[in-house]
């Protein structure tokens, strides 16, 4: 058995929808008024026959509101439905499971993305990272790899607006992430 | 006879133009297809009024590639058959075992067929043992280096090692002379354990002034087959095939026949069912030699369906219902001269790098009054689609019909020109430029070589802002 965090989105009241992760047969999910706490299985993820725990981020927690799958013996959600709604507990007033804002530092000259799609740091999984923090960059340095509709392309060190050499500040993207384009991709302070 | 049992609903694993297709096919047969797609596919226009399942996330490793959530979404919508089109998981033996596991059929070759072919080295032999050409090279797979080298010298060189559970030209490498094979050897290993966990590999004599010429078949459950042709892909970029046509303009009638017939018999040796594409390279001395089975309906089998006036995709579908073949070989007459364009969201002039963005205008050529079925257009684009960056580049087919060779080619010229895109950069003036050329008017090029296009160099630099 596997164990299926359900996705959020936080709502303007407050409170929070939880969406369905994967897709499968969702089973016994609870009723309105049932109060769901942050970790706690909410209900089972039937996939091929297989059940599955579904839980709620730790960071979420509120009582079931009426309507979606709520009080359901058995919903069948696809990737993205929402299940149910969480109204916000009255103690609790800043519970949203967002992620982390940017990593970014962003006071310095910066290399963008040219286009939408895939970051690489490095060449290959087991291979070194193209640049790493503190390296001394020059006109020319490939900086990364972007995967775009399959098609791979390396970034380099480039443009008019970037000083002749430069030192690496930051690498704000990690290996893998997508990237949409004019991100930021990496920071930078002017070397001599 | 009793009439078919047709499916009723029919799961579409798949996306973009192929998907587009696998739903003309079902609703010309009265059946409901369910797409199931990713969240960045939720609202494309080919999706508009149909049902759908979302599977996951844009990237295809948490939808279009995730078998267990495919046959979910295909089982918890009701579906009895599911189309895997091409790409993705429709070569993926343990996927196809696992849709018919859970009671849904699979619309293709059985898994233990797939897994065969998939292997280069039985799928080799089986294709000798019928008849078919095939590349000199060694007795299934290599024991190390050393055997590689003794092989190599016995057939010759240039020679070529492959990966056994390769494909897409990964896990290749060249060897010139005795010297390289080492290398070769140890990169080409390395290689396919990376890609394709099997560091198996095999060797072939590289044969490189050839031609790209496939076969397309199709069997039903009984043991009958026929074949719809050849096609010529010669014109292709890193593997990529860019312009397919039916008849192979090169091939001496008497190689042609001889291929068919053993191919035919190939096809039904190893227990085939639907469509595939058995793919041969034709070298300088004018036969052709097998290189590898598609185990599924190809991009350009709409050049077939073209010239021998047949529906492959319903075709695959009664088949899988159960259906015999209801076309005799005798019956499948090839109509004129077929060449199709692939028309891919990349810019030629700078090497073809891909051009993701909004599709402002799209006006694919109108069918000239009077000669209806001349021009097809296959596509899941319209005006305002966004080429999105996480799939690959084909917006549109473009296929003509001419009455011979040269007709079609003056035809697609035309139609090329009256296919208006505009927003995303494409590569209607590549297939222009070829199309136009002395070398394609006249046939004369290889595999691999573009005829009449020069690439100018390739490199995307990263853009500098300041603060």
């Amino acid at each position: 058995m596997k164990r299926f965090e359900v996705t959020t989105t936080a709502l303007d009241d407050g409170g929070h929808a939880l969406l369905c992760p994967a897709v499968g047969y969702v089973l016994g999910l609870p009723a309105p008024g049932h109060v769901l706490m942050g970790g706690e299985v909410l209900a089972q993820l039937e996939v091929l026959g297989v059940r599955h725990a579904l839980t709620v981020p730790a960071s979420v927690r509120g009582r079931v509101a009426a309507g979606a799958g709520a009080g359901a013996p058995l919903y069948s959600a696809a990737y993205g439905d929402e299940l149910l709604r969480l109204e916000a507990l009255g103690d609790v007033h800043d519970a949203h499971g967002e992620r982390d804002a940017d990593n970014v530092l962003s006071t310095g000259p910066t290399l963008r993305a040219p286009m939408t799609g895939r970051f690489y740091v490095r060449p290959g999984p087991d291979k070194a990272p193209f640049v790493s923090v503190g390296d001394i960059l020059e006109a020319g340095h490939t900086v990364g790899l972007l995967e775009v509709m399959k098609t791979f392309s390396r970034v380099l060190y480039e443009g008019a607006a970037l000083p002749a050499r430069a030192r690496v500040l930051n690498i704000v993207p990690a290996d893998g992430d997508d990237v949409e384009e004019g991100a930021p991709l990496l920071e930078f302070e002017a070397a001599d | 006879m009793p009439a078919l049992l047709l499916f009723h609903r029919l799961f579409i694993a798949n996306r973009g133009e192929v998907a587009v297709r696998i739903a003309q096919a079902a609703d010309a047969l009265g059946i409901t297809p369910v797409f199931g797609v990713s969240e960045a596919d939720r609202d494309a226009p080919y999706t508009r009024g149909r049902e759908v399942v979302v599977l996951g996330k844009a990237r295809a490793t948490e939808s279009y590639l995730n078998r267990e959530r495919v046959v979910q979404a295909a089982v918890q919508s009701g579906c009895t058959a599911l189309h895997p089109g091409w790409g993705f998981l429709a070569e993926d033996p343990v996927f196809a075992s696992l849709v018919e596991a859970h009671g849904v059929t699979f619309v293709g070759p059985p898994a233990h067929v797939m897994a065969a072919m998939g292997k280069k080295t039985p799928a080799k032999r089986a294709m000798a043992a019928a008849g078919l050409g095939v590349i000199e090279g060694s007795e299934g797979v290599l024991a190390d280096a050393e055997q590689a080298a003794e092989v190599a010298a016995s057939v010759g060189f240039p020679i070529l090692l492959k990966a056994e559970s390769g494909g897409g030209g990964r896990g290749m490498r060249i060897a010139r002379s005795l010297g390289d094979v080492h290398a070769a050897y140890g990169e080409a290993q390395a290689e396919s354990a990376a890609c394709f966990g099997d560091s198996r590999l095999y060797l072939e004599r590289l044969l490189e002034r050839g031609r790209h010429v496939e076969v397309q078949l199709l069997a039903d459950r009984y043991g009958n087959v026929v074949h719809l042709g050849a096609r010529d892909c010669s014109v292709q970029r890193n593997h990529q095939k860019l312009i397919e046509e039916s008849p192979a303009p090169t091939v001496e009638p008497a190689e042609m026949a001889r291929t068919f017939e053993a191919a035919v018999r190939a096809t039904r040796d190893i227990g085939y069912v639907g469509a595939g594409t058995m793919e041969f390279l034709l070298a300088e001395d004018g036969r052709l030699r097998f290189m590898e089975m598609n185990t599924r309906l190809q991009v350009e089998h709409g050049v077939s369906e073209m010239l021998m006036d047949v529906d492959l995709v319903t075709a695959q579908l009664r088949i899988a219902a159960g259906a015999r073949l209801e076309l005799s070989q005798e019956q499948l007459k090839p109509r004129g001269h077929v060449i199709e364009c692939r028309i891919n969201a990349e810019d030629p002039a700078r090497g073809f790098a891909p051009t993701p963005g909004k599709v402002t205008r799209f006006g694919p050529p109108l069918t000239p009054e009077g000669a209806r079925g001349d021009i097809r257009v296959d596509t899941h684009a319209e005006p305002g689609y966004v080429v999105g960056p996480h799939y690959d580049s084909l917006l549109a087919k473009l296929l003509v019909r001419g009455a011979d060779r040269e007709d079609a080619r003056k035809k697609m010229i035309e139609a090329l020109d009256a296919f208006v895109i505009e927003g995303v950069s494409t590569t209607i003036p590549f297939h222009r430029a070829v199309l136009s050329s002395e070398a394609f008017s006249r046939g004369e090029y290889f595999a691999g070589e573009l005829p009449g296009f020069t690439a100018p160099s390739e490199t995307v630099a990263g853009e500098a802002t300041s603060p």
